[in-house]
């Protein structure tokens, strides 16, 4: 087993005592782009929060494994030290915030070190100031974003653009896409989706987890594999090829194919 | 120099009789202060439902006088900016326009006490059609522990005029138990401009009981207020707003941050006497530990204020399971063509907010910093000095 490939186990996940995912098999590996695929309330966005790490999604079995250690162990903020990044679906508005304060703390929470000030550690106004210059041009982004509060009065274009500057920002190494493509007319999705390739060519090792109902998305965002997310387990398994296929004939051939007609 | 009594263990007419003495003020203000003591003696102690006095006695303190620092670097033509003693020696017609406007003796026993002392101060004049672009800034400091001070500040802006006052409340003795008697006493003419901020940052064992009045008089004279109350043992400060002039308009910020035993309460009143005024009150409110803090608001239109609008806002977040804070925001309408809204809301640190931080990296108390420093971050924001601010939200980030 490669360290640096996200392992997902038997994961059982439940909210308010209800049990959604129902033992998740799933490896991301480094350097791929996966798309997982899924119908509304198949359980996209609750793998994606358990994850994270939302206290509300209560892993009641499974195992989760990320550079040797144990995710399921760590807290939120540990996760995101570790290199994972999860773009939200519904990115959280922090009044009185602003962009550039929240991203050089972010920051700084990643280089910070144990036993090390942090003082010695953070990164240099000069330099974070040239580094957010440079990635929000990479993703043309107005230079008057970073002075906004985070994502209060934003549109939903811009809230994800500042999900995709945050990841080009911190350099994860997988990052799992939370229905990006919610919510976005088509040249906004464009948009979004070559910030996505830019932070992928700028790190070939990055793992991608694209979670999404449709398949548009995947035109723009390759995918390598594809898995299909349906009752809270993975039910098909295939090449870009099964993206396509979904988007032709829908959902209900594969959910016939393995729970029969009954639904 | 106000009189001195430090070695003296109780205020009585011994107290007042030294301080009238060493002083040599026009009639008016003499009897002025007699009429205050005389009212001071013969109140009760007030009874106040969410201010506790427990433990208060007056003979813990005497009077003595605040350090004031008042630093203004303009020189525009005709503006006066004394402090209040020296103001009172050479213009005490334009200080009998404003001294005693707002705090009435009759209020309640602080008051009247409030009266009687007031020594230290600031007194601001803006002559017609002038605009004072240098802040005013006074720094109120209270001397020792034991004191108790009076304190004033007095603005008179007229006609087509502005001025930006900063007012600050400080301890030099961040320790040091003492009484504050705070006031402030501004009033605008038509088309007057005035930004106010009050800032209280006292030490922790202080008593503070005032009262604030911005008085729009003239037509169309517009204020911006912000006021912030971050210090104290036990605060008990009414604020009014008083929109007489027709078509004056304020905009009215206020944060509260109370935490471990701190009780802070303000009451701001706006009242729309004018035609056609505009008035938005917006505060927010931070109790942590064992504080309680209220905000005790009220709008009031009365007949007279036809075509006011007017909103009232109040936010609280609640850091801990003991703290406590009420908000009461009160509406009286008796005019009927007006627009006037208000609401509150309280709640908890968002976790979905503290989520969305963790989750990109930041440490569980640095991130609840962050959302806490944000949410008081868009009233200290509009500080209007830049220095002031950043030890504004230093202060508040070391109390999170």
């Amino acid at each position: 087993m490669d360290a640096n490939n996200l392992v997902i186990r038997n994961l059982h996940v439940a909210v308010d005592g209800k049990e959604i995912l129902k033992g998740i098999d799933l490896t991301i590996e480094q350097g791929k782009i996966h798309a997982v695929m899924g119908p509304n309330g198949s359980g996209k966005s609750t793998l994606a929060y358990a994850l994270a790490g939302h206290p509300r999604y209560e892993v009641t079995d499974g195992e989760v494994w990320y550079k040797g250690q144990d995710v399921l162990d760590l807290e939120p903020n540990e996760r995101s030290k570790l290199g994972m990044f999860l773009a939200f679906q519904y990115p959280v508005a922090v009044a009185g915030v602003s962009v550039a304060n929240f991203l050089r703390a972010a920051l700084n929470a990643h280089r910070a070190q144990e036993g090390v000030d942090p003082k010695e550690t953070a990164i240099p106004m000069a330099e974070y100031r040239k580094l957010i210059k440079q990635r929000m041009d990479m993703l043309n982004m107005a230079p008057d974003f970073a002075r906004r509060y985070l994502n209060e009065g934003f549109s939903g274009g811009e809230k994800k653009r500042l999900e995709i500057l945050q990841m080009a920002m911190l350099q994860p190494s997988i990052a799992i896409l939370d229905e990006t493509d919610s919510g976005l007319d088509i040249d906004a999705l464009k948009i979004v989706a070559e910030g996505v390739n830019r932070v992928k060519e700028d790190r070939p090792e990055l793992g991608v987890m694209v979670i999404t109902h449709y398949q548009r998305l995947l035109n723009y965002i390759k995918p390598d594999i594809v898995h299909v997310l349906m009752n809270g387990q993975i039910v098909r398994e295939g090449g870009p090829e099964l993206a396509l296929e979904l988007e032709d004939r829908g959902y209900d051939f594969i959910r016939e194919e393995v729970f029969g007609n009954a639904s | 120099m106000p009189a001195k009594q430090q070695t003296s263990t109780s205020l009585d007419a011994v107290h007042f009789t030294s301080f009238l003495n060493g002083r040599q003020e026009p009639s008016w203000l003499t009897t002025q202060r007699r009429e205050a003591w005389a009212a001071f003696e013969a109140a009760d102690m007030p009874f106040w439902r969410r201010t506790s006095l427990k433990g208060f006695q007056f003979s813990d303190f005497s009077p003595a006088s605040a350090q004031v620092t008042i630093s203004w670097d303009g020189s525009d033509a005709g503006v006066v900016v004394l402090p209040l003693a020296e103001a009172i020696d050479q213009h005490p017609e334009l200080v009998q326009k404003v001294l005693y406007s707002a705090i009435r003796s009759d209020r309640d026993k602080f008051a009247a006490l409030n009266n009687a002392f007031v020594a230290d101060g600031v007194f601001v004049y803006v002559p017609k059609n002038t605009t004072v672009e240098q802040p005013i800034h006074v720094q109120y400091a209270v001397p020792a522990a034991g004191a108790m001070v009076a304190v004033r500040t007095l603005a008179l802006i007229e006609h087509h005029s502005s001025a930006t006052i900063i007012e600050e409340y400080v301890s030099s003795d961040p320790n040091a138990p003492a009484m504050v008697l705070s006031g402030a006493e501004i009033t605008l003419a038509d088309e007057a401009n005035v930004t106010f901020n009050s800032v209280q940052t006292l030490g922790a064992q202080v008593y503070n009981f005032g009262g604030q009045q911005l008085r729009l008089l003239g037509k169309d004279a517009h204020a911006e207020w912000v006021n912030l109350v971050i210090g104290a043992k036990t605060q008990n400060v009414r604020l009014e707003a008083d929109l007489q002039g027709n078509g004056s308009n304020i905009e009215w910020n206020g944060l509260i941050y109370a935490n471990r035993q701190q009780q802070l309460l303000v009451a701001p009143t706006l009242h729309h006497a004018g035609l056609n005024t505009e008035g938005q009150i917006n505060f927010k409110t931070v109790v942590d530990d064992e504080a309680y803090a209220v905000f005790d608001g009220m709008v009031r239109i009365p007949k007279t204020g036809q075509g006011t609008n007017s909103d009232l806002r109040e936010n609280a977040l609640h850091l801990s399971k003991n703290s406590r804070s009420d908000s009461i925001p009160g509406l009286e309408i008796d005019a009927n063509e007006v627009k006037a809204g208000h609401g509150s809301t309280s709640g908890q640190l968002d976790e979905e907010q503290l989520f969305y931080l963790l989750s990109r990296g930041l440490p569980p108390v640095e991130a609840k910093r962050m959302i806490v420093l944000g949410f008081v971050g868009e009233i200290i924001d509009l500080l209007a000095d830049e220095d002031l601010r950043d030890q504004i939200e230093a202060l508040v980030a070391a109390k999170i």
